[in-house]
């Protein structure tokens, strides 16, 4: 029998290969060192994903559809969300530089789901969508139970791999029956062949994946493990997953929809627009009530992804667009907020409680005000990156002549600025500061007094936030650069 | 056998899987219960596959189970993790992250 090998451009998967290179090698160097040692592996983690990055720069402009035989395509929104990504990872890297708790493993685990995050969103073919989706899921759920100390890390674990094998198994059984209707795995087959005309089978199996990628995406009503994940994982990683997995994931709803399944939108559609009025409001709604600002900032997590939902609703240029704007402020505004508070974090014990966080800003100017800018970007406030993309999408959204979804974008945010300032306010107050803290200062106060926050941030941390600090404002000052190199090259995929 | 009749085969499967998913508490069965969903899945792929002669389907099945096998060692080691030194397998049990 002959099998004919097709001749590849494996300079098409050049980031990928990158990645696995330098998990490898951290992997292969961990069994020649001590425990405390494997720290230093960081650096060779930061490297590969440095290089990763040059990789997917070089590719800028040589985009390629269908390679692979169909598997995966490279195109300019694949890049831009790339990037996103790979700023996730360096970022939870540099976090996890002075943390002792966290050795080679956690660098190889945020290795390898960068590596599945970066397929997830090139992935043109249902197989690679499914390959994705897995690879990308099975280091975070070890990531999530890394925590040494915290019964609740490995909670965490449990919850997000119950929830991710059942969320996956709606997705695959979508596959199946689009399978079915169509004979074809590869996503533009499958797009051609719906044009044709699309029965039961198809409707079914669109609506499937929706509701299995809006599971990783924790769109309300499918949100229900994002929380408790968030909230357990060491927050290194919760700073990875809530930017990284968002970006990927989206992009993979967003190809998935506009190349598999652009005949059916008038079925898909309303579905989106349900999705994402519903979580925009009841992301901000439970928001409020949150006494933990880890859980907090993953309700807030949930209603960000509602805004992007509203950019992939308009289905247009300016709508995908406005999306990968929103994606590359809400890094820079989340990984910065994540970095104070995993700055701000003690030996073994996490700073999480809002009441922590009471009087900060006598305690710790500049990181309350590095938070302070995070928190006021994400309520959009005029000035920040949070604002002139949170613009962007609104703009899309009316051009596309979504008004009720643009006005519950509005309603929503304006409950969002509520639970931003309240953050802010707690920050702020100092009534609190002397009461509660001196008798835990004297050390006789009730056992549920929460201690003050330890004396300053870890180098890694203050290198995330300087960095986030810029990106908030640069991207929210002067984004005509980025508008321009976003605008000029990404159309529909 | 007709398609009807796989379609049907394979939504009971899937929904008996999916109804244990969420009906127990014990991580263990839930996890049997997530394979029955998976498994139904792969029913439909076979079916397909053979009747458009299409080889993709079939792989698509070897791709799934590979990946099942890896996500239920993943799914007992975190299991194991976090039940030890606990006396019951029941997911209520755990409830530290609430709010």
């Amino acid at each position: 029998m002959n099998i004919a090998i097709p001749a590849f451009n494996w300079l098409l998967v050049e980031p990928l290969g990158l990645l696995a290179m330098a998990s490898v090698l951290v992997l292969l160097a961990s069994l020649f060192m001590r425990r405390e040692e494997e720290g230093d592996l960081a650096g060779v983690a930061l490297v590969g994903i440095v290089a990763s990055g040059y990789a997917l720069y070089r590719l800028w402009g040589h985009t390629a559809s269908g390679a692979f035989a169909g598997m995966i395509t490279i195109d300019h929104f694949a890049l831009a969300i790339g990037f996103v990504i790979l700023l996730a990872a360096a970022a939870a890297v540099v976090l996890a530089w002075s943390d002792r708790h966290l050795g080679a493993e956690y660098l190889v685990q945020i290795l390898l789901a960068t590596l599945g995050m970066l397929l997830f969103a090139q992935a043109s073919n249902l197989v690679t969508l499914f390959l994705g989706i897995e690879i990308l899921s099975l280091p975070l759920y070890v990531l999530a139970g890394l925590h040494p100390e915290r019964a609740g890390s490995r909670e965490a674990a449990v919850k997000y791999v119950l929830m991710g094998a059942f969320s996956s198994g709606i997705l695959l059984y979508g596959m199946a029956l689009t399978y079915g209707a169509t004979g074809a795995l590869a996503l533009s087959d499958v797009g051609q062949r719906l044009a044709a005309g699309a029965g039961s089978l198809a409707y079914l199996g669109v609506a499937l994946i929706v509701v299995g990628l809006g599971f990783k995406l924790a769109l309300v009503p499918f949100h229900s493990w994002a929380p408790d994940v968030y909230q357990g994982a060491p927050t290194a990683v919760t700073a990875f997953m809530s930017v990284a997995t968002k970006a990927a994931a989206f992009a993979a709803l967003a190809r998935t929809l506009l190349v598999g399944f652009p005949y059916l939108f008038h079925r898909w559609l309303p579905l989106l627009w349900g999705i994402a009025a519903l979580t925009m409001l009841a992301g901000n709604l439970m928001a409020l009530r949150q006494t933990s600002l880890k859980r907090l900032l993953a309700y807030s997590g949930i209603a960000h992804a509602g805004y992007l939902v509203v950019a992939l609703a308009a289905v247009t240029g300016l709508g995908l667009f406005a999306s990968v704007y929103y994606l590359v402020a809400y890094a820079f505004m989340n990984l910065g907020a994540f970095a104070v508070v995993a700055g701000l974090s003690r030996e073994g014990e996490e700073g999480d409680a809002l009441e922590t966080y009471r009087g900060l800003f006598f305690r710790h100017p500049l990181a309350a005000g590095a938070m302070v800018v995070f928190l006021l970007s994400l309520a959009s406030i005029p000035a920040t990156a949070g604002f002139m993309a949170k613009l962007t999408i609104l703009l899309a959204a009316v051009q596309a002549g979504d008004w009720p979804l643009a006005a519950v974008l509005v309603v929503a945010t304006m409950i969002g600025l509520y639970v931003y300032l309240k953050v802010v306010y707690t920050m702020f107050d100092r009534s609190g500061d002397t009461a509660p803290q001196a008798a835990a200062g004297e050390g006789e106060g009730q056992a549920q007094v929460v201690p003050p926050a330890p004396a300053r941030l870890t180098p890694g941390a203050w290198v995330v936030v300087a960095v986030s600090v810029w990106g908030t404002f640069q991207f929210g000052l002067v984004p005509g650069p980025l508008l321009h190199a976003l605008s000029s090259t990404i159309l529909l995929p | 056998m007709p398609e009807v009749a796989v379609l049907i085969l394979s939504a009971l499967l899937f929904s008996l899987g999916g109804y244990g998913a969420m009906a127990r508490k014990n991580p263990l069965q839930m996890f049997m219960a997530i394979e029955m969903m998976w498994n139904a899945v792969n029913l439909v792929f076979i079916y397909f596959a053979r009747q458009f002669g299409d080889v993709g389907g079939q792989i698509f099945v070897f791709v799934v189970v590979t990946v099942a096998a890896a996500e239920v060692a993943i799914g007992l080691g975190t299991v194991v993790l976090a039940f030890r030194g606990r006396e019951r397998l029941d997911l209520d049990e755990l409830d530290s992250l609430k709010g």
